[in-house]
This record gives C-alpha cells, sequence and structure tokens, in this order.
C-alpha cells in the first residue's frame, strides 16, 4: 500500500506520469493557472462515435469495432496491451437490463479490443454498495460471458492499493487511492450505462469511474467521497486517473430515480469516444439533458475536456434522431432544471 | 444473555470437514512473514484479513502458539487511539478494529490491546446530524449512531453489526453504544425483512434487502433482540439461502440462520460449490475464505460463542 509508479500511470498518449506529476504539483501547491490557460484553449476538438438500431440480442462486436476504428483506434494502438475494462455494476437485476452494463456489451467489448490485437483483456469492478461482487457478477448474467469467454475478473475492491497526490484539486483529499491492478492496465476503458442519477444528475462514462475506488479504503457505499463532493470527486478520479476510452450502453438506458430504482429507457445506443467529458455531453443530449446544466460536466469542460457541441465532432450517427427525453424527477434536486431546450413530450 | 467467552465444543460431519479443510488450507497460505496473512496469492500483510483467519483457525482448533504471530502483528499496527486500520497510510480507515477484538479475544498478551481497541470502539461512531432534515432523501434516523467505515463518515449496517459483535464478545454486552447499535440497525431494517449497506428508502423508493448484510445484522442481533423482532429477517434468508454460491452472500446467511437455530440440509454442499467458484472469479479473498471455514462450523454450534469457541 505503498505510493509507487508503474503500468497505467506510466503509459498514455502523452507522458501521462509527467502530466499527473505536473498536476499533483498544481493541485497541492494552489497554482492552477498554467493548466487552466492550456486546457482553456478554445479550439480543442474530441470526437465521439454513436451508434443506432443496436439490440442485445444482435452483432455488438461490430459496431464497437467500427466505432473504434471512426475513432481512429488501430491495431498498431492497441496490440499487445492490457485492456482494463470497467463495468458499471452496481445492484443485483436478475432479468433486468436498465440497471448495469450489460454483460453482452461487456463481451463485445473485449472481442472488439481482442480483434484489434490486444494481448489480454479483463474485466475489473469494486461495487460500491455490495460487498460481495461475485453475486452481482452471477446476478447480471455477466459471470457465464466471463466464463464462456476465458476473460479474467478483478475485484478492485479487495485489491493491494497504491496513492498518487489528487492531481483534479477539486476536492480537499490531498491523494488518492487507487487499486494496484489499475498499475497493471495499459488501457482503462469505462463501460458506463446510460442512466439518470439522484445525487449527481447522471451517471456516465466519468462517474463510472466512481467504481475503481477501493472499498477497502473508502467503505462500502464509498462514503468518505461522498462526503468530498460527488460532482468534484468524480473530477478528481477523472483527472488523476486520465483514462483512455469509453463506451457507454445507451441500448436500454434507466430514467428517473436513477441508479437503481429508475425505469427502463430504451434508446439503442452505443456511444464511444476517447474524452469522457465529450462522450458524456453527447449522452446527456441524447437524454435530452444539457450538459452544461449537470454541475461536474460545466466543471470538466475547464480542464478535461469539451463539452460544446462546436467542440464535438459527432462520427456516426448524429445525436438529434436519436434524443429521447429521459425522465427527470422535480423532487430531486439534482434532477431539476436538466432538461436540455426545447424539451420533448 | 450475552457471550460467556467459554470455549465450546463443535462436533463437524465427514462432509463438513472436507469443506472446511479446503478453507483452511488456503487461508494457511495466506500467511505472511512477519505475522498475520495477506488478502490474497502473494499480497502483502492486512489486518482484516490477518483477524479473520485468526478467528477462523481458532474456532476450527488452531492452538493458540501456532496463532501468536497473527496477533501480534495486529497489535503491532495498532494505532496510539487504539485503532486498527487497513493501513498507517490511511488513517481514517478504523473498520478493522471490531475484527482486531474478536482475533485478540480472551488471549491474555493481548488483554491490553483488546481494551485499548473496545475503548476506541465505546469513544468512536459514525457522523450524525441531531435531527432529520425536512428535505432529508434518505429516510433513516439521523441521531441513532452506530459506526462508520471511515472515521469522519455516516454510519453503516456493516461496520456496526461488527462493532456491536466485538463489543459483546469483550464483555460490553449492555452498553449503551451497543443499545444504541441495536437501535440503528433495526431502524435500518428494510420493509421485507432484511438489511442492506443501511439505506431503506432514498426519495420515493424502497430499498431492498441483501442477503450478506442480513446475515451479518442476525448474527450481531442475536441475544439483543427476541426472536419475534428477527422472524421476517428468518423467512428472508430461508427464502434466498439456496440461491446463493457466492461467498458473503452464502457464509453470511448461513451464520445468520445458525445464529437462530436454524440449520439448512445443504448448507455443505453449497459451501462446496461456492468455493469450486474459485475456478471463474480467481481465489476469494482470506476474509471469504474465513467466512465460509465459519459457516462450515456453525451448524454445530451457536455461531456467537463460534468467536471464541473450540473445534474439537
Amino acid at each position: 500500500m505503498s505510493e509507487g509508479g508503474g503500468g497505467v500511470l506510466d503509459s498514455g498518449r502523452v507522458g501521462r506520469r509527467r502530466f499527473l506529476r505536473g498536476a499533483a504539483g498544481v493541485a497541492v501547491g494552489g497554482a492552477g493557472a498554467l493548466l487552466w490557460r492550456r486546457f482553456s484553449i478554445p479550439g480543442w476538438q474530441e470526437s465521439v462515435f454513436v451508434a443506432k438500431g443496436v439490440g442485445y440480442g444482435g452483432d455488438l462486436a461490430g459496431p464497437i469495432l467500427a466505432g473504434m476504428r471512426e475513432l481512429g483506434i488501430s491495431e498498431g494502438e492497441v496490440r499487445g496491451k492490457r485492456i482494463l475494462l470497467k463495468p458499471n455494476l452496481v445492484d443485483l437485476s436478475e432479468g433486468v437490463v436498465h440497471i448495469n452494463a450489460h454483460p453482452l456489451v461487456v463481451g463485445a467489448a473485449a472481442e472488439a479490443f481482442l480483434r484489434l490485437g490486444a494481448g489480454e483483456v479483463f474485466v475489473a469492478e469494486g461495487t460500491g454498495l455490495i460487498r460481495d461482487t461475485p453475486m452481482v457478477l452471477e446476478a447480471c448474467g455477466l459471470s457465464v460471458v466471463l466464463a464462456e469467454d476465458k476473460i479474467r475478473f478483478v475485484d478492485l475492491n479487495y485489491d493491494d492499493v497504491f496513492s498518487v497526490p489528487n492531481a483534479g484539486g477539486w476536492t480537499a483529499l490531498k491523494t488518492l487511492a487507487f487499486p494496484a491492478t489499475l498499475r497493471r492496465a495499459d488501457w482503462i476503458v469505462s463501460l458506463a450505462k446510460l442512466k439518470t442519477h439522484h445525487w449527481a444528475g447522471v451517471t456516465l462514462a466519468m462517474k463510472n469511474l466512481f467504481g475503481v475506488m477501493p472499498g477497502i479504503v473508502y467503505g462500502w457505499p464509498k462514503n468518505v467521497l461522498h462526503y468530498a463532493g460527488i460532482g468534484p470527486v468524480i473530477l478528481d478520479i477523472n483527472a488523476t486517473l486520465k483514462p483512455h476510452f469509453a463506451i457507454v450502453d445507451g441500448i436500454v438506458g434507466m430514467e428517473g430515480d436513477g441508479p437503481i430504482n429508475g425505469s427502463p429507457k430504451t434508446v439503442g445506443a452505443l456511444v464511444m469516444g476517447r474524452n469522457l467529458p465529450a462522450v458524456d455531453a453527447t449522452c446527456a443530449r441524447i437524454m435530452g439533458v444539457d450538459p452544461r446544466k449537470v454541475p461536474y460536466l460545466a466543471e470538466a469542460e475547464r480542464r478535461l475536456g469539451p463539452i460544446r457541441e462546436s467542440q464535438i465532432e459527432q462520427r456516426g450517427e448524429s445525436i438529434e434522431p436519436l434524443r429521447t427525453d429521459f425522465l427527470l424527477h422535480d423532487f430531486i434536486p439534482a434532477q431539476r432544471g436538466l432538461r436540455l431546450s426545447p424539451a420533448r413530450g | 444473555m450475552g457471550h460467556t467467552g467459554e470455549l465450546e465444543v463443535v462436533k463437524l460431519s465427514a462432509e463438513a470437514e472436507v469443506v472446511l479443510t479446503r478453507c483452511l488450507k488456503t487461508i494457511e497460505g495466506r500467511a505472511v512473514i512477519g505475522g498475520g496473512s495477506s488478502g490474497g496469492e502473494g499480497g502483502g500483510f492486512r489486518p482484516d484479513a490477518t483477524a479473520w483467519a485468526v478467528i477462523a483457525q481458532r474456532a476450527s482448533g488452531t492452538a493458540a502458539d501456532s496463532l501468536y504471530p497473527a496477533r501480534e502483528k495486529l497489535a503491532k499496527v495498532q494505532a496510539s487511539d487504539g485503532s486498527v486500520r487497513i493501513s498507517p497510510d490511511f488513517a481514517g480507515t478504523i473498520w478493522p478494529t471490531p475484527l482486531a477484538v474478536l482475533a485478540w479475544q480472551g488471549e491474555a498478551p493481548f488483554a491490553e490491546a483488546g481494551s485499548r481497541a473496545t475503548n476506541y470502539l465505546l469513544a468512536s461512531g459514525g457522523l450524525h446530524r441531531d435531527r432529520r432534515r425536512d428535505d432529508a432523501a434518505v429516510a433513516v434516523n439521523p441521531r441513532l449512531r452506530g459506526w462508520s467505515w471511515v472515521t469522519g463518515t455516516f454510519s453503516w449496517v456493516e461496520p456496526t453489526a461488527m462493532a456491536m459483535m466485538a463489543l459483546s464478545a469483550a464483555g460490553h454486552f449492555g452498553h449503551p453504544r451497543v443499545r444504541e447499535g441495536v437501535a440503528m440497525l433495526l431502524d435500518r431494517q428494510v420493509r421485507e425483512g432484511g438489511w442492506n449497506f443501511g439505506e431503506t428508502r432514498v426519495y420515493q423508493s424502497e430499498r431492498t434487502a441483501l442477503p450478506e448484510t442480513t446475515g451479518l445484522v442476525m448474527v450481531a442481533l442475536r441475544d439483543h433482540v427476541p426472536r419475534e423482532t428477527m422472524d421476517r429477517a428468518i423467512v428472508y434468508v430461508r427464502r434466498i439461502v439456496g440461491r446463493h454460491r457466492t461467498p458473503l452472500a452464502l457464509g453470511w446467511c448461513l451464520l445468520g440462520l445458525a445464529a437462530w437455530g436454524e440449520e439448512p440440509e445443504q448448507a455443505y454442499g453449497w459451501i462446496a460449490e461456492c468455493l469450486d467458484r474459485q475456478s471463474s472469479y480467481g481465489p476469494y479473498d482470506t476474509t471469504h475464505l474465513a467466512l465460509l471455514a465459519l459457516a462450515c462450523m456453525a451448524h454445530n454450534s451457536e455461531v456467537g460463542p463460534l468467536f471464541s469457541g473450540v473445534r474439537q
């Protein structure tokens, strides 16, 4: 449980470790202006791919692979790499498809990376409310996919832990503890679900990374992070971890009182991209949510990635025909006033 | 009422012995140089894994001399305030403290360490408001203070149940903090009769019970509440226990039923199937294996004394 480097925090596309050190220094030293200027340069562009007309009964690896290629992910970039898929698993959900990232999407994502030449694809999660992670895998059907496809699973809640300086600085947490498994991955892929959330407004690719934080340090639920502030912690985790890719299962999402007690909402979409704020902003628009009104997404735009339509190149399908307004409850403060104008009936 | 700490003789069937041996062999293999146990293969010392290993091994009849290094290691990492943390790097992670109390329980060389830990537990607890806000989203009584996973956060079901078990075993059965813990747990019982991590309703949605937390609370509340208070929880666990072959759900459900005198006939077969699933999920954490080992022994003994009992 000591601080250290290696693996994911060394690797990455633009000197991630150097960035991490630099950003951490800024966060601790309180001199964030340099980073702020750097990342708020107008014209920061990201691409997001949207596949529509997708169902759990059809080919899922094909659309994911097509999206990855459309986003410029080549065999050369993935070949031999260790890919960590982090699915959104939050509750026991036998027979329902709208709570957890669907196991067939997880299996398809693994297949897509392997077809691009990945050395290993494995699945890792640290469930937030239930300590018996294998029980969640069995309830949602992911255990079957893992067994059939011979995909390794790591329970991040009980992993060895290392800590690094908090590169975000949005909360008062000086360091963040991560499972050692993350250091052994070359790519971290957030495999999220398209859902509303009663504390955060929406839960998508960025919020999904809450689930990498180890329960043995933060508890079940990860209450330390709640006290620090859910939105700011989402930003800190993403700024420090710098995930590589996101795939959001929007085939059947959840509206209303998410992330557990909401209702299913069929969209038939898969959304993916390298930049998580851009992916989440696209997802939000598909849900009829204005990303600029979701506090953590609005804040993410300052340093982590663009959320404005003008700065996100939509590849694949456009948002407008897919937009399906998700139910937002007035009695849930985090969901009030999030609707994208004009509202749809 | 309350646990006496006297040694119980537990006789196991041949089937149970086979399953128990599988658990214990792996647990023994998790011992690390310098004392204590790791959570997984090749890992470093972890206090919670160490304490669970001691509790299971003691219940299986392992001699105190053999367990001395593990107990001593726990004492060495005990903080000056009496708490036992998951790591000195994470100061607030005090949730292994009740596990250490149970691991030291009844061992004279560690009486002082145990006393300091119980004093810490009696003086600590979750962070709470005096009254529920009118617009509170979560329907629990915030005045009832249990214990938290990490300092400076709210009280949750699992650390509260573990603290109550430890304090009861250490002779504080009737302490006001333990009585408050009982009240807090009863306040967190969900409509279907069981418990989850500690929420009954959020906004307009009822929360549902979870097997592992329900079983754990059934153990913690044994002797503290009359049987009729547990009836709905027992019915819930009876209904769902046969579905589960994963370690925490199955282990705590079996222990919970045993705490109230119930023993499913198929229990050992279920535990064996649960162990077999390591071929899919990888080796279980030491804490989970210890729980399954205790579940093996629970069927021929009362659960409470099991934590300070011995097998022949």
